[in-house]
């Protein structure tokens, strides 16, 4: 996305910048290297056009800010000017008013190429391609992965985040504007479901903070609570989902500490932990209601 | 279900049909606001001296704030609805200067009267008028957080917040032409209090009414 600004003060020189909005250091939105701008300027009825070399030249001041200053005194009515990379030429055409200090701004196609080949493939999905539409979604899959692998380490999380990203954006694929910038679109989505997921992430292991520490719970229940015997432990056992029953064989059958554990499923210590946590306690549940059936 | 899979299953379903333009989406919301706002007037029998009292320094410069409030909070809520990165934050600043600007006429007029009126005017309880601006204010509000909802708002507590203010304004507006009340104190509190409440409402039910879309299946948001 190129964004032309155009400043006209009253006095000479004449400043003009291009710059591309939402520029991020390093990131997308820089106009790309080896961009060279043109321009054409309308004196009245006549025509001066020239390169950068002219009375009216650019300086590449960062990779998103363009800045010309030019020397008068012209009359001038029209300029004109286009950006040129190797994939795309933007070109537009701005009318100065006489008495306008300030005469426009104006947003112009992406000159990014992936953000580009995004665009066309949408434009395409629109109109039914579901191939298109396929690849849209994988590399917007692969776009952000790559963009909050840095902050999220457990990888189920990130599928987990990657895919309600994918949902979300599928969700909102009618709110994409070709005028706009695809990339900044799915990024802004994406920061909402990564912030939203820190959020819950952090809330939760508030909780386990204050009161999932395994062993002061497990020496916190009464011994007369658990069940007798093997027999009847196994019955219970049987009767915790898969995944719970799971952990608790590994942890208290099988005899592994929680940081193997977490390995072996692929989980983070806080998950196992909580998890535990709700399947001993689903345990206690179940042998006091099974003793209050007994007697 | 692996990221393959989700990606497999929602091409088969496609992309839905395109949300139009925050610019179509303003020019439909500002003819609508026009012609309700007619609406009302003509059913509440436009007064004679609507001109004459438009035009008073007190009145006019209210006039002129609330319709511009109006229509920078209705493009601040329809950019709003769209999820940009690159959005700028000045779109959401822009109401607050109107609001700013409403205040300090207020005030300024509030400066002039006695002290005294603020006793009168707290007595003699209008509760009618703010009512009447939640009444005027409720179709505007329901269809611009209808619109909203159908978009995609990554911002909603902001974007509830710009309808809020866009339609809380509208009942201002119809009940500052169709009043004749020029007590600052009046306004303050029955006409503009409401305005705030109004405002204060659309942020709590942001997330409920605004943030829905978000919540995809298996949503920790859930």
């Amino acid at each position: 996305m190129i964004r032309y600004s155009f400043c006209r003060p009253k006095r000479w020189p004449y400043r003009l910048a291009v710059r591309t909005p939402g520029f991020h250091p390093g990131n997308r939105g820089s106009i790309p290297r080896g961009a060279t701008i043109h321009y054409r300027l309308t004196k009245h009825k006549s025509k001066h056009s020239g390169g950068p070399k002219a009375s009216f030249f650019f300086i590449k001041k960062s990779s998103a800010i363009y800045f010309g200053v030019l020397r008068g005194p012209y009359h001038l009515k029209n300029v004109t000017f286009s950006l040129h990379t190797a994939n795309t030429q933007v070109s537009r055409q701005i009318t100065w008013l006489k008495t306008t200090a300030w005469a426009t701004m104006c947003r112009m196609t992406s000159a990014d190429p992936q953000d580009q080949l995004l665009t066309q493939l949408m434009a395409k999905a629109r109109q039914g391609d579901t191939k298109a539409y396929e690849q849209v979604l994988a590399i917007c899959s692969n776009l952000v992965r790559r963009m909050i692998i840095r902050k999220i380490a457990d990888e189920r999380d990130l599928e987990d985040i990657v895919q309600n990203t994918l949902l979300a954006i599928h969700n909102a694929s009618h709110t994409y504007n070709t005028e706009r910038s695809f990339m900044g679109w799915i990024y802004a989505i994406a920061k909402f479901k990564l912030n939203d997921f820190l959020k819950a992430h952090y809330k939760k292991n508030e909780f386990i903070d204050d009161s999932i520490d395994e062993d002061s719970f497990v020496s916190d229940i009464d011994s007369s609570e658990l069940p007798s015997s093997a027999e009847l432990l196994n019955e219970l056992l049987q009767e915790l989902p898969p995944h719970h029953r799971r952990i608790v064989h590994l942890l208290k059958v099988d005899g592994y500490s929680i940081k193997e554990v977490c390995s072996q499923l692929n989980m983070s210590e806080s998950a196992v932990k909580v998890t535990a946590h709700r399947a001993y306690k689903a345990l206690i549940q179940k042998a006091q209601k099974r003793k209050v059936n007994d007697d | 279900m692996t990221t393959d899979d989700l990606i497999a299953t929602l091409s088969r379903q496609g992309p839905k049909k395109k949300f139009p333009s925050p610019t179509k989406v303003i020019c439909i919301w500002i003819a609508a606001i026009t012609t309700y706002i007619a609406m009302v007037l003509g059913y509440a029998s436009l007064k004679s001296n609507i001109l004459q009292r438009i035009t008073t320094v007190f009145v006019g410069p209210q006039f002129i704030t609330l319709v511009a409030l109006i229509v920078v909070s209705a493009i601040a809520a329809s950019y709003l609805a769209l999820p940009d990165d690159n959005q700028k934050p000045y779109v959401r600043a822009m109401p607050l200067i109107g609001i700013g600007l409403l205040i300090t006429i207020l005030t300024k007029q509030l400066i002039v009267t006695l002290p005294s009126a603020l006793v009168g005017c707290v007595s003699s309880a209008q509760l009618s008028c703010s009512v009447e601006i939640l009444l005027f204010s409720i179709p505007p509000a329901a269809w611009m957080f209808w619109t909203i909802q159908k978009a995609a708002p990554i911002r909603y507590y902001w974007a509830a917040a710009m309808a809020g203010i866009s339609s809380g304004s509208i009942g201002y507006l119809i009940l500052l032409i169709i009043e004749n009340s020029t007590s600052a104190i009046h306004l303050l509190i029955f006409h503009f209090l409401p305005v705030v409440g109004i405002l204060i409402t659309a942020i709590l039910s942001g997330k409920w009414l605004l943030g829905r879309w978000i919540r995809t299946p298996g949503s920790r948001t859930k």
